[in-house]
């Protein structure tokens, strides 16, 4: 009887977890699906523009447009070109390391040798130490980020296709849903509650970007980050940002919280053409 | 004579606007300065202590989500967001003020998956503010 009554309470457990689970292809369709019906004018390669994409930011677009005539963001794409190109002390070059990593549309990259996600940022600083340089601290902004965009730029136009066939990898997916949809903070608000269910509205004078299309951009060209003198930043800098909005303590950059939240973002993104760098507000 | 009517009924409707224009502010019966006003005001009211915690970006910051109807609109002053909604006849939506006040310090025990953050249970703001804002909305 007992056997029995076990037996039905995990089939039972069994059919619900089923039941409640959803599967990433799943997500997606439900993801981006939201937002072909809240914005329907705004078709899935558009989302790479950001909240220039959505039509509550059309009066402000125009400037945008003749902002990205001459984007302020090209002398900082040059010197990194440069960087990227520049030998090493052993006359190696980035493109040495770079010719065996995936393309960037791809990233994160889940690696089940090590259970661990690889990132650009990652693989350019383990470039630099397997040539006997010193890796980059800094992580968020400056050179990092240009480098980033050197070998990002390449694949420009190439739609996001992450890999998480791995089960390894759907554990590190569903950490980053988790940390998507948690409230955190003194002001108690989760990413999908600001760029999922307030998408497109203002707060004050500013509109809530759309969370498709998010990381597609990066490392972006921030205007408010070009008055504080730091003009690019990585995906990273901008998760610290937004946690230090909502009063969140922010996590280490390139820590395994940000790298899971980059990979469920990336996941969502499914299709959406890389466009780096990119120009924010 | 359709004409006439029609005269008649745009001085009408004309005149009762201008009316109810002119009597429109004294509807609030106080008046609302705007941030750098706030930092200035002498001996402000509860529902203008109130007014200035709700506007204040490192208090209430209610403007970042809601419109707040209060006339005269404080002259330059950016108006509020659209995520939640307009704050307007708050005395006749929530003719209890403790209904108001719980809503305040924590929206979420209404719903859990509110966007209002939990002013109160966060210690955002103290009780005693909360009060001033409840104070002030009552006059809106």
């Amino acid at each position: 009887m007992r056997k029995l009554l076990v037996t039905a309470i995990t089939t039972g457990f069994a059919v619900f977890s089923f039941a409640a689970y959803a599967t990433p292809q799943e997500d997606i369709e439900a993801f981006q699906g939201y937002f072909k019906e809240r914005f329907s004018d705004v078709p899935l390669e558009a989302y790479n523009d950001g909240v220039n994409a959505l039509p509550q930011y059309a009066e402000r677009r125009e400037n945008w447009v003749l902002l990205m005539e001459f984007p302020p963001y090209e002398e900082q794409v040059e010197v990194g070109r440069q960087e990227w190109a520049k030998p090493f002390a052993n006359g190696k070059t980035f493109n040495d390391c770079a010719k065996d990593w995936p393309p960037a549309n791809v990233y994160p990259v889940y690696d089940p040798a090590s259970d661990d996600l690889r990132t650009i940022v990652g693989d350019i600083n383990a470039c630099l130490k397997a040539n006997g340089e010193e890796p980059i601290k800094n992580v968020k902004n400056g050179k990092m980020a240009r480098l980033v965009i050197a070998y990002k730029e390449q694949f420009n136009g190439e739609p996001i296709n992450v890999d998480i066939s791995d089960a390894g990898a759907v554990k590190w997916y569903e950490k980053g849903k988790q940390f998507y949809w948690a409230k955190r903070g003194q002001l108690n608000f989760s990413c999908a509650d600001c760029h999922v269910h307030s998408a497109g509205l203002s707060v004050r004078g500013d509109v809530l970007s759309a969370g498709l299309g998010h990381t597609t951009g990066f490392p972006v060209y921030r205007t408010k980050w070009a008055l504080a003198g730091k003009p690019l930043g990585t995906i990273h800098r901008r998760y610290g940002g937004c946690n230090g909005q909502v009063r969140a303590q922010a996590f280490k950059p390139q820590g395994p919280e940000y790298k899971a939240l980059e990979l469920y973002e990336a996941v969502m993104n499914a299709g959406i053409p890389l466009k780096v760098p990119s120009q924010r507000q | 004579m359709l004409r006439l009517r029609k005269t008649i009924t745009a001085i009408g409707l004309a005149s009762g606007l201008m009316i109810s224009m002119s009597y429109a502010p004294q509807l609030f019966a106080q008046t609302y300065p705007n941030d750098s006003g706030c930092k200035k005001i002498e001996n402000p009211t509860v529902e203008q202590k109130g007014w200035c915690v709700a506007i204040d970006r490192r208090k209430g910051n209610c403007l970042a989500c809601h419109t707040i109807m209060v006339d005269p609109w404080p002259e330059g002053f950016p108006p509020g967001g659209n995520v939640a909604p307009a704050l307007v006849s708050m005395k006749d939506r929530f003719p209890d003020p403790a209904k108001l006040r719980a809503q305040i310090y924590d929206s979420t025990a209404m719903n859990p998956n509110t966007r209002m953050p939990p002013f109160g249970k966060h210690k955002m703001l103290t009780d005693e503010q909360i009060d001033e804002i409840v104070a002030f909305l009552m006059t809106i």
